[in-house]
């Protein structure tokens, strides 16, 4: 055994925790060993002196300070329990009644989400692929079965549509011009009527 | 006092009887003083965490549940008030052990010193060694130090309190008397 490992048994053997044969060797160590002696009588005397040092002790006021403290979280606690009181039991009917219809209103929101009323299940819903407008066109063609008057009369049909907004649109613009010309001209006359006079 | 167990106290106390509070609080706040300062090492601080432990046991005291010691469980609140008081001051950064004066340290470690009654004044003398050098022990091996030697705890309950595991308690109570003979012979 060396000197570290006696060290470290120490405290072991003063609280009878070695093994028998453990017990020896540190035994034997200890009377031939003089440091380990001296290291051995000096961890003892600390244990005792440490048991013996004078300790700390509390205030005269402690008492009457744990009381105040006690005292002042007692009030704080019963102030929360009145608050909650005073929310639930002593408030206003009308209070309590928003109170309850906020509840509902939310306990409802909360079951309809649930329901996928607000949040409808994506995986239900059916996408279709968009359509391509000139699919059937470009079938024909490759079938080498379409005439060109039928391609004429397509796109004669997408004209018309084409003049019927364009012409929309161009009444519009009339019908404002006419608007404007005609506010133009009140005032025209209105001036040739002043300068008249 | 009663011969009633620590535990009986608590129950009655659950029960409703406040004498049997003031009991545990004459039983205990004097232990706890010297532990909560074994952290903090500052007298006035460490009352006012002792008496924030006895009003954690006035208002919760019915959370005790008799699986383990009572002094276990008043201890650990105590170890929990202190720690993170200690952590409040340290990130404050306003206080840590090492920027205490000398004086502060003298203060507090001296401040029962006039009581103490010891004719023999060499026995006086080392004392006064061993109260100045507790302080300056890390904290692990200041606290074990505390629960161990001077108030007796069992190994199972030093493990209790601090979390550690009972062989690690063993090895560091060692290690912490060796360190305080190291720093006494230093002297």
């Amino acid at each position: 055994m060396d000197f570290k490992k006696f060290e470290e048994s120490i405290a072991a053997y003063i609280d009878g925790e070695l093994s028998k044969e453990d017990k020896k060797i540190f035994e034997q160590k200890l009377e031939s060993d003089k440091n380990c002696m001296t290291k051995f009588k000096q961890m003892v005397e600390l244990i005792d002196d440490l048991k013996k040092t004078p300790q700390l002790i509390t205030s005269s006021d402690f008492s009457r300070n744990l009381q105040r403290k006690i005292n002042l979280s007692s009030k704080s606690n019963n102030k929360i329990l009145d608050q909650i009181k005073s929310i639930f039991f002593e408030s206003k009917p009308a209070l309590n009644f928003s109170l309850s219809f906020a509840a509902i209103a939310v306990f409802t929101f909360l079951y309809l989400n649930d329901l996928n009323v607000f949040s409808p299940n994506v995986d239900s819903v059916e996408f279709s692929e968009p359509e391509d407008q000139n699919s059937e066109y470009f079938d024909l063609e490759l079938a080498g079965g379409i005439d060109d008057e039928e391609i004429k009369d397509e796109l004669e049909l997408v004209d018309t549509k084409e003049d019927t907004v364009y012409e929309k649109n161009n009444d519009f613009n009339f019908n404002l011009k006419g608007l404007f010309d005609s506010v133009v001209n009140q005032v025209n006359i209105k001036k040739t009527f002043k300068d008249q006079e | 006092m009663s011969e009633y167990t620590d535990e009986q106290l608590i129950l009655n106390f659950q029960k409703g009887d406040i004498k049997s509070f003031n009991e545990i609080v004459e039983r205990f706040k004097d232990r706890l003083l010297n532990f909560v300062n074994g952290y903090m090492n500052d007298y006035q601080v460490s009352e006012n965490l002792v008496q924030d432990t006895f009003v954690k046991v006035y208002t919760h005291g019915n959370s005790y549940k008799e699986i383990s010691k009572f002094s276990t469980w008043i201890y650990t609140i105590a170890g929990n008030l202190a720690k993170t008081e200690l952590r409040k001051l340290k990130r404050r950064k306003t206080y840590s052990f090492s920027q205490l004066s000398n004086e502060d340290r003298e203060f507090s470690i001296d401040r029962h010193s006039s009581s103490d009654s010891k004719n023999d004044s060499e026995r006086t003398h080392k004392y006064q060694q061993i109260k100045k050098a507790i302080p300056q022990l890390s904290e692990d091996f200041r606290n074990i130090i505390i629960l161990r030697d001077i108030q007796e705890l069992s190994y199972d309950e030093i493990s209790n309190i601090t979390g550690l595991a009972i062989g690690t308690v063993k090895s560091r109570i060692n290690r912490a008397r060796l360190k305080l003979i190291e720093m006494i012979n230093e002297k």
